[in-house]
């Protein structure tokens, strides 16, 4: 066991972008 | 005010890693709270570690909840902090009862009780039956079966007979989740941690879950019906994974399938039982390198992975044989790999593996063959090839070494890497790689790599209704491919590199050079291949922005 076995959360930039990616998702899958 | 206060130090280690990782909730505590809740015990779990919070927080949380009890966990990482806690509670005036309980404590019971006189108990192997029956009947402590204590008036260490493993895990009252609860309030996300069966059938070397859940005998293997996991499941599904509280499940079952076919017909139960009442959330299962194969498992496989199964963490250990003779893990390579292969071959080979590059009787020989294996399967992270063997107290490796003479004589339970290597010059590198693991480039090269990996195929599938942006990914995925491979290859060529060095005597100044130059290197294209996932999801933002807005030009006309 160590710390591998954790999920990283990649960079700053990554994480924000993909947030807002995911948003965008939601709202065209909506439509 | 709480009966009883569990704690889960945190993890120094951690801390610098932190930004890099996702919360992940303590399963034990949970469970032993849900059990002493149902006796009508009141308990408050802190975990630190989930919350990332100081010792002194974390000191001053426990005592201001007025406690008669404290429960501290621990691994071996967290050990010293969980003693200097303990020390602290048992400190004050009318100072709570101190115990302590987990699998490290389990198996360092007598030199806990021995050295650290504020711990009056270790609840040794299963908790949830113990912890109660310790609470109740806590003037009497010599009937609680389970337990090691210190007598409140002679202080004389008592050790009770071990408990029979808890028949039927149905019985168990389901995991309290307060750190999903506090995620749901500061709007976070966690990945949590199930059971859904208890032991393992096998005798790895290095590992105790052959002896930790049956210490007062009981059957090797117990599992929880289907219907009892489903009725977990469909909780966490109702109160948090549809609100988006849960990235991930991980089933800590040692062997999710052991191979035999008890063990596939209820792991096809469950898939079953999930499929029925849709109540999917991706989870991953730990497995043996040689518990499924391709001429018997593709029915099983997919119907697994319609139920949520996103992928399978294998423990490898090593490619070499003798490595895994040493280890006790009866299993050969060509097994391991046709199993690899199948799993990939589903797309769900987990992004992590249990790797133990290093014991004391490696070879440089050994050493080239699994790091080759590692750089077939791109599997050559710096991380993975610096592992060295963990000697975790209660396992059967030590007795081995204490025999040959590689055991280091004051060897404290917490002090897992106190062996000696049979070659010197291998336990100089070794030595040499661990400690470059604590280096910053090192932990976000590690905690990049592997997000880009698993967050590719992610939005693959996010955006797999839209063929027009699936179109204009396939170009960056195939640089990211390359850029990955390219990493592969710098970490193994390092490493292969530092093992001619070690293995004919190149001066340590000269080995040191290298080590700058790699990780400069390392660094630089971990940078491009982050830099090349910004550009996939940037494609991605992009094209939903204009179908955002051709959306709306619609609706106007």
């Amino acid at each position: 066991m160590g710390i591998n076995l954790m999920a990283p959360k990649g960079s700053d930039q990554n994480v924000m972008l993909s947030a807002d990616v995911s948003k965008k998702l939601d709202e065209v899958k909506k439509k | 005010m709480s009966d009883v206060v569990l704690i889960n130090p945190n993890i120094n280690i951690v801390d610098k890693e932190k930004d890099h990782y996702s919360v992940l909730d303590h399963l034990g505590l949970g469970l032993v709270a849900a059990s002493l809740e149902r006796s009508g015990i009141s308990v408050e779990i802190i975990d630190g570690y989930a919350l990332n919070l100081s010792k002194e927080v974390l000191i001053e949380k426990a005592l201001r909840a007025k406690p008669s009890f404290v429960g501290i966990t621990c691994n071996f990482i967290g050990f010293e902090d969980a003693i200097d806690i303990a020390r602290n509670i048992a400190s004050v005036d009318n100072n709570p009862f101190i115990f302590m309980g987990g699998e490290h404590c389990t198996y360092s019971a007598d030199e806990i009780l021995a050295n650290y006189h504020f711990v009056d108990a270790i609840v040794r192997g299963e908790g949830e039956i113990t912890s109660v029956e310790l609470i109740n009947n806590f003037n009497i402590l010599s009937n609680v079966a389970g337990i090691y204590y210190r007598d409140q008036k002679s202080g004389k260490v008592f050790k009770n007979p071990d408990r029979k493993a808890i028949d039927n895990l149905d019985d168990i009252p389901f995991a309290r989740r307060d750190t999903l609860d506090y995620c749901k309030t500061h709007k976070e996300t966690s990945i949590i941690g199930m059971l859904t069966q208890r032991g393992c059938n096998l005798d790895c070397h290095f590992c105790n879950a052959h002896t930790f859940f049956r210490l007062g005998g009981g059957k090797f293997i117990r599992r929880r019906s289907p219907q009892n996991i489903a009725d977990e499941i469909e909780i966490l599904h109702e109160k948090y994974y549809r609100f988006n509280m849960i990235e991930k499940m991980y089933f800590y079952d040692a062997n999710f399938i052991d191979g035999s076919r008890q063990s596939k017909q209820w792991a096809q139960e469950l898939a079953h039982e999930i499929i029925k009442r849709n109540i999917i959330i991706p989870f991953e299962v730990y497995m043996r390198g040689d518990s499924v194969s391709p001429e018997h498992d593709q029915e099983l496989i997919d119907i697994l992975k319609k139920a949520g199964l996103s992928s399978v963490f294998i423990g490898i250990e090593s490619f070499d044989q003798n490595d895994l003779n040493v280890f006790g893990k009866k299993i050969e390579t060509d097994n391991m790999e046709r199993t690899i292969n199948f799993l990939i071959e589903n797309d769900i080979f987990g992004l992590t593996q249990g790797l133990i590059m290093f014991n004391p009787y490696s070879t440089f020989q050994g050493l080239r063959r699994t790091a080759d294996f590692l750089l077939k399967y791109n599997l050559a992270s710096f991380w993975n090839m610096s592992q060295k063997l963990q000697l975790f107290p209660g396992v059967k490796l030590i007795s081995k070494l204490s025999s040959e003479g590689l055991l280091d004589n004051k060897i404290n339970s917490n002090e897992v890497y106190s062996y000696k290597f049979q070659s010197q010059s291998i336990e100089k590198m070794s030595n040499y790689l661990i400690a470059m693991n604590d280096n910053p480039i090192v932990i976000n090269d590690n905690a990049i790599m592997r997000y880009v990996r698993g967050a590719v195929p992610e939005l693959y599938k996010s955006v797999s209704d839209f063929p027009d942006i699936i179109k204009l990914l396939h170009p960056i995925n195939l640089l990211i491919n390359k850029k990955i491979k390219e990493i592969n290859e710098l970490n193994h060529s390092y490493f292969v590199n530092i093992i001619s060095s070690y293995e004919s005597g190149v001066p340590q100044d000269k080995i040191d050079k290298y080590k700058s130059e790699y990780l400069s290197s390392s660094d630089k294209s971990v940078r491009d291949l982050d830099n090349l996932y910004n550009d996939m999801l940037r494609t991605v933002d992009k094209s939903l922005s204009e179908k955002i807005i051709n959306n709306k030009v619609a609706e106007t006309i």
